[in-house]
């Protein structure tokens, strides 16, 4: 599917758009009615951002600290320089945890916790190829998952479904009685996923933060699946772009001040975890085995280039919510694991540049450089995609060449005077009562939904000429 | 030739290995080239902004009240007594449930004295949840620790501006006593009521050591929760459905 055809299959899905008003006029008043009962909350934006930029400019500093103190706390550290590498290293993970089994078991179950990393590495695709059986156990991507989908939101996964679609798969899968009850079908998905917790052999979760002077993963769940995950399989993965670091536990304490009022407009999210090395030998419980995978796949590539701010990120989905487009066409739209505006970013950087497209679904209306809350400037670095795609000669052909004939005519008054008469005279020869009702290719993109204004019959130069002379002077 | 599965295995785990040092120095590598020159990277701001203060409340009875609203925001229980009766109360609240067992902290860990001592008395089997190490001693055991309902822990610290609890593991603290039940009690003592998560850290410059003596911290705020259906709100998913939180004072 194109991009234009996923854009028209979104806009053409009543359902879908009514869950993204839903979702976007629920999500953004929430996070302002959050920060406005926060005194100084400009100045933890502030702190946040410098705390983020201070991690970026020192970034191989403070990742050799962060590996260092996950070894000490007994913790596996292994670095992947892209998605097959880390596929690789979690397959070996995974085969050498059941190797240990008594007696031996043919397939691996991994239970999964919400991880935006391994979307972007298609964790679950190369699990399956070999034989492995990873359950996602965050709600919403459980239903994704059990659909064959991928999540339609960074937050809310299952965003784009309504109940009845719930209802009818839950059934289907697991013979549920027929109900519209979200409790009762809630309750399905619990007994479901609790088998898996419980006989898992490994957890995967992601990293919201890794801290390094104590060498901590922070993890941000609301259901309690992340803790589950990350406290009863024997072992556990974490999966963790190399980018995603604090400085200090107080580091930590600012960030979790923005990332749950950004991301579901909550004071703090129901569980914040921090995973300090592997259970100690004196604990009651706990992973024996604690794997870290620091993943680049173009991260420290984008640190050098253009689109280096975009690695602030923390991933709360803020911009998502308040984005006009995102708003119409949903994460789906996008085709990527990263949507919305920073996708737009994020996606050509570390995926590749066939993502560049993204960065037209725009209106620069600037919305989520103001409600991000490390205020990344979004609008300017989709500019700078926008500019790589032509200059790198994957714009369409009328796109380029209608940008050097307008430069050509903008570059000369004289030109440019000729060019608003002939405007002036063409579009007053087809227009009826002021208005063209259709345009000729390129031009009839604009037409096919609205209609083109004719230009003035007296162009700006030619009012300005005749009111100096009549009025003598200006 | 048909390779086995035990083959496979190997040459996963084999080709995995050499990757690590390599991968490590390339990526540390690649890192200090983009940053020597890095032109888009922002400036770190200049001054110093000022650190936010968060909650400035001090006064405890104001702390009290606002721990409790706030944890009933997130659909949490707030309840008093005072340390010669909370066993009394905490044998009541297994009572009300039905539950005949509780998985729970050791005693040690515990601020209420002599409470294991009394549940026992009033016929509650508890458990500490110590897990074995090796299979498949340790999944056996985890099915019999999976099935108790209620569970009993103490806290670290209770932060008041948003209703949480902390709690980090050690000796005798089951992580599953805080997670695997349907029911989690936690008991606390008036000392260990903060304004804020950046008031208790204040109060604690010892933190980053603190954190690495225990594998895991969590910071629990009510209820598990999930608004995957529809944004329909609903608690109790694969965390506790209830979070009750006990005050003890002396």
């Amino acid at each position: 599917m194109t991009f234009h055809s996923r854009i028209a299959a979104s806009l053409d899905n009543p359902t879908l758009q009514q869950a993204l008003d839903r979702n976007a006029e629920r999500r953004v008043a929430g996070r302002n009615a959050r920060f406005a009962e926060m005194p100084d909350m400009e100045a933890v934006r502030d702190r946040a951002r410098a705390i983020r930029i201070e991690i970026l400019r020192r970034l191989d500093f403070y990742l050799e600290q962060f590996a260092a103190n996950v070894e000490k706390n007994g913790g596996h550290v292994h670095w992947a320089a892209d998605t097959q590498e880390a596929q690789q290293i979690i397959l070996g993970l995974i085969r050498s945890s059941i190797a240990n089994h008594q007696p031996p078991s043919a397939n691996a179950l991994v239970a999964k916790s919400k991880s935006m990393v391994s979307e972007e590495i298609e964790l679950n695709h190369a699990l399956e190829a070999h034989g492995i059986r990873a359950v996602e156990t965050d709600l919403g991507e459980f239903i994704v998952q059990l659909r064959h989908e991928t999540p339609s939101h960074i937050i809310t996964p299952a965003v784009h479904l309504r109940r009845e679609e719930v209802s009818a798969l839950f059934q289907e899968k697991f013979g549920m009685e027929p109900t519209l009850d979200v409790e009762a079908m809630t309750a399905v998905a619990n007994r479901e996923l609790r088998r898996v917790f419980f006989t898992a052999d490994v957890g995967v979760s992601g990293v919201n933060f890794g801290v390094a002077e104590t060498g901590s993963l922070a993890l941000v769940t609301n259901e309690g699946n992340g803790r589950l995950c990350t406290t009863v399989p024997r072992v556990h993965i974490a999966l963790m772009g190399l980018e995603r670091l604090v400085p200090t536990l107080d580091d930590l304490e600012i960030m979790m001040r923005l990332l749950p009022r950004s991301a579901t407009a909550q004071k703090l999210s129901t569980y914040v975890s921090l995973l300090t090395g592997p259970r100690r030998a004196e604990e009651a419980d706990g992973p024996e085995e604690l794997h870290l995978i620091l993943i680049d796949n173009g991260r420290a590539r984008t640190l050098g280039g253009e689109l280096a701010e975009s690695l602030l990120c923390i991933r709360c989905g803020a911009c998502l919510n308040i984005c006009p487009v995102f708003r119409e066409i949903g994460g789906h739209g996008y085709g990527s694991p990263y949507p919305g505006p920073i996708g737009s970013l994020v996606s050509p950087a570390l995926l590749g540049p066939k993502f560049g497209e993204l960065a037209h679904a725009s209106t620069l209306c600037g919305a989520c450089r103001d409600i991000c809350p490390v205020r990344i400037d979004i609008p300017t670095m989709l500019l700078a995609v926008r500019g790589q795609q032509i200059d790198e000669g994957r714009g369409p052909a009328w796109l380029k060449y209608g940008i050097a004939l307008w430069a050509w005519v903008m570059a000369h008054p004289g030109r440019y005077a000729l060019a608003q008469k002939l405007a002036a005279f063409a579009t007053g020869l087809l227009a009826r009562h002021g208005r063209l009702r259709s345009l000729p290719p390129p031009l009839n993109t604009w037409t096919r939904r609205r209609d083109f204004p004719a230009f003035a019959r007296e162009t700006f130069r030619d009012q300005w000429k005749r009111r100096t002379t009549t009025n003598g002077s200006h | 030739m048909e390779t086995t599965d035990d083959d496979k295995r190997k040459s996963l785990v084999i080709r995995s290995l050499p990757f690590m040092p390599s991968s490590r120095a390339h990526i540390l590598a690649s890192l200090r080239r983009s940053l020597a020159s890095a032109r888009h990277l922002p400036a770190t701001p200049s001054t110093e902004t000022l650190w936010p203060t968060g909650s400035l409340i001090t006064d405890y009875s104001l702390l009290v009240a606002q721990f409790t609203s706030e944890l009933r925001a997130v659909s949490g229980t707030f309840l008093t007594t005072s340390l010669a009766q909370a066993p009394a109360l905490i044998a009541q609240l297994l009572r009300e449930r039905q539950a005949t067992a509780a998985l729970t902290w050791t005693q040690a860990q515990l601020p209420v004295p002599d409470l294991h001592e009394y549940l026992r008395g009033q016929g509650v089997a508890l458990d500490e949840g110590q897990l074995p190490a090796a299979e498949p001693e340790r999944a056996e055991r985890l099915a019999a620790v999976e099935k108790i309902k209620v569970g009993i822990t103490g806290i670290d610290a209770a932060l008041a501006d948003t209703g949480t609890l902390a709690l980090r593991t050690g000796p005798g603290r089951s992580r599953l006593a805080s997670l695997s039940v349907r029911t989690h009690i936690a008991l606390f003592t008036p000392s260990q009521l903060h304004a804020s998560w950046a008031a208790w850290w204040a109060a604690r410059p010892d933190k980053a050591a603190w954190m690495q003596a225990g594998s895991n911290l969590a910071l629990i705020s009510g209820p598990s929760r999930t608004a995957d259906i529809e944004m329909t709100l609903t608690v109790g998913v694969h965390g506790p459905a209830e979070v009750i939180a006990v005050l003890c004072s002396s």
